[in-house]
C-alpha cells in the first residue's frame, strides 16, 4: 500500500500524465480557455479513470485477453455515457460550452492507457489509487493552463473579475492570443520544460551536441 | 554566397548580427524620432526583455553571450505601433524569442525569425492592432540596409526578385491597391521579416519558391483587393513561407536530383 500512495505522489508532478508521459493532451488543450470548463473536465475525466480502473481491475480475470480492448472501451463508454448525461442534467451551460470533448474521454489516451497498463494487472485498490492519481494529475494541469489563460485572456476567474479590463473601464488589456489553442500549447510545453530542466532524470539524450557542432563549423 | 555559409555554420554570428543591426539602424532612428518618447520607451522595454532572455540561456546553456536579440527588438519597435502595453510587448518578445530561437541554439540554428514570430503573436493578442504605415522617410532609409545585405549575402537575390515578381505579378492582374502604398509597407517587411536568411530556404530553387510563395502569400492573407495595402499580411505570410522553406529546400533538390539523374541515366 506504501508503494501504491508513493506511486499515487508521484503521478502529480514526477509522473504526470500531461506533462511526463503526455497523455491526454488534446483536450488539455482545447477545454483550458477558461477554469470553469478546465474544473467540469478534470472531474468528469477523474471520475471516469476511478471507476473504469476499478471495474476492469475487479474484472480482469474473467475478460478474455483477446477481446480485452474492446471491454474495456465499452466499460469506459458506458461510464462516459453516464457522466455526459449527468452533466447535461446539472450543468447544461458547461456540458454545451465543454461539447464533443466529454464524449471524447472515451478516446482519451490516458483512460484507456491506465486500465490496459495498471488495471488489468493489479488489484482494485491499488488500480483505483493509481487512476485518482493519474486523474488529480490530469486536472492539475488542466487547472493551472485554464487559471492561466482565463486570468490572461479575460482578466476572470471563474467569471469573477481579477484584473479589470480595458472596455469595462479598467487598466488591464487582455492578451486574447491566451484564448487560441496554441497558447494552450506553448503553456504546457513551457511546463514540461521547467519539469525536465529542475529534474534532470527527465531529460531526454540530446540527439546531438550544439557545441559540437558549432566548433566543427 | 561565402559570407552567408560562413555564418549559418554558427562562425558569423556576430557579424550577422552586426549587419542587420546597421541595416535596422536608419529606419529605427527615423520612427524614434517620428513617434517620440513613447516609441524610445517602447524600445528601451523591448531590449531589456530579449537581452535577459539571451542572457539567461547564455547562462544556463554555457555558451557565450550573444546579443542576438537586439534585431528583434529592433524590427519588432519599428513595424509596431508605441501604444502597445509594455506587458504585451514583454510576453510577446518573450516567447518569439524564447520558442522562435534560443530553444533552437541562437540565431543560425532555428528556421524561423523571431521579429516575424513576434509581430505575429502581437496581431493574434490585439485583434484590433493596426501597425503603422511606415513614413516614405523611414522606408527610404531601408534600402541602404538592403543593399549592405545583399552585398554581404544575407539577403538572397533570387528571394528578392521571386518576391517582387509573384507580389507584383499578381498586382498588375487582379488587385486595385496603389503600388506606392503596396511599396512603402513591402520594403520594410521584406528587408527585415522575408529576406531573414535564417528563415528562408537555402537552395536556388528553393529560394525561388519561398520569394514566390511569400509573394503570393501576401494576396492570401491580404485579401486580393488589400486597400490599403497594410504590413499585416506580410507578417503571416512571411511566417508561413519560413515555415514551409525546408520543404521547398527539399522540392527543389529532389527535382535537380530527378533532373540530373534523367540527364545521365
Amino acid at each position: 500500500m506504501a508503494k501504491a500512495l508513493s506511486q499515487f505522489t508521484r503521478q502529480l508532478v514526477a509522473q504526470n500524465p500531461v506533462t511526463h508521459q503526455i497523455l491526454g493532451v488534446c483536450s488539455a488543450l482545447a477545454v483550458t480557455t477558461s477554469l470553469d470548463t478546465a474544473l467540469m473536465m478534470s472531474a468528469a475525466l477523474t471520475a471516469v479513470i476511478c471507476l473504469s480502473s476499478a471495474i476492469i481491475s475487479f474484472l480482469r480475470h474473467h475478460i478474455p485477453q483477446a477481446i480485452r480492448l474492446i471491454v474495456q472501451i465499452t466499460i469506459i463508454a458506458s461510464l462516459v455515457i453516464v457522466i455526459d448525461e449527468l452533466m447535461r442534467a446539472f450543468a447544461f451551460e458547461l456540458s454545451r460550452a465543454l461539447s464533443v470533448y466529454v464524449g471524447l474521454i472515451v478516446t482519451n489516451c490516458l483512460v484507456l492507457g491506465r486500465a490496459e497498463a495498471f488495471a488489468m494487472r493489479n488489484p482494485v485498490a491499488p488500480s483505483l489509487l493509481d487512476a485518482l492519481g493519474n486523474g488529480i494529475g490530469y486536472s492539475l494541469i488542466l487547472i493551472i493552463v485554464g487559471s492561466i489563460r482565463e486570468l490572461l485572456g479575460h482578466g476572470t476567474l471563474l467569471g469573477i473579475t481579477i484584473l479589470p479590463i480595458v472596455a469595462d473601464g479598467g487598466w488591464f488589456q487582455p492578451l486574447s492570443f491566451m484564448q487560441l489553442a496554441p497558447a494552450a500549447f506553448f503553456i504546457i510545453g513551457l511546463m514540461v520544460w521547467s519539469i525536465r530542466s529542475l529534474d534532470l532524470s527527465e531529460a531526454e539524450i540530446a540527439e546531438y551536441d550544439l557545441q559540437g557542432e558549432r566548433s566543427q563549423g | 554566397m561565402k559570407a552567408l555559409t560562413h555564418v549559418m555554420q554558427g562562425r558569423g554570428a556576430i557579424s550577422l548580427i552586426a549587419l542587420q543591426i546597421i541595416a535596422v539602424a536608419p529606419p529605427l532612428a527615423i520612427v524614434l524620432v517620428e513617434r517620440g518618447p513613447p516609441a524610445i520607451v517602447q524600445f528601451g522595454a523591448a531590449l531589456l526583455i530579449v537581452l535577459v532572455w539571451d542572457y539567461a540561456f547564455a547562462k544556463v546553456r554555457h555558451h557565450r553571450f550573444l546579443p542576438q536579440g537586439l534585431t528583434t527588438a529592433a524590427i519588432f519597435v519599428l513595424l509596431t505601433p508605441p501604444d502597445i502595453p509594455i506587458w504585451h510587448v514583454a510576453v510577446t518578445l518573450s516567447l518569439a524569442t524564447v520558442i522562435g530561437e534560443l530553444v533552437f541554439g541562437g540565431r543560425g540554428f532555428g528556421f524561423l525569425s523571431p521579429a516575424t514570430v513576434a509581430l505575429a503573436l502581437a496581431l493574434l493578442s490585439l485583434p484590433n492592432l493596426e501597425l503603422p504605415e511606415p513614413s516614405t522617410r523611414a522606408a527610404l532609409a531601408c534600402l541602404p540596409g538592403l543593399a549592405l545585405l545583399l552585398l554581404t549575402g544575407l539577403c538572397s537575390l533570387s528571394v528578392l526578385l521571386a518576391f517582387a515578381t509573384a507580389m507584383g505579378g499578381i498586382h498588375f492582374l487582379a488587385a486595385p491597391t496603389d503600388l506606392a502604398q503596396l511599396a512603402l509597407v513591402a520594403v520594410p517587411a521584406f528587408v527585415f521579416l522575408i529576406a531573414d536568411p535564417t528563415a528562408s530556404a537555402v537552395t536556388l530553387g528553393g529560394r525561388v519558391l519561398y520569394g514566390g510563395a511569400a509573394g503570393a502569400l501576401v494576396w492570401v492573407f491580404g485579401g486580393i483587393a488589400m486597400e490599403p495595402a497594410t504590413i499585416n499580411p506580410m507578417i503571416f505570410a512571411a511566417l508561413t513561407a519560413s515555415l514551409f522553406a525546408p520543404l521547398f529546400d527539399h522540392v527543389a533538390i529532389a527535382l535537380q536530383t530527378r533532373a540530373g539523374r534523367l540527364r545521365h541515366g
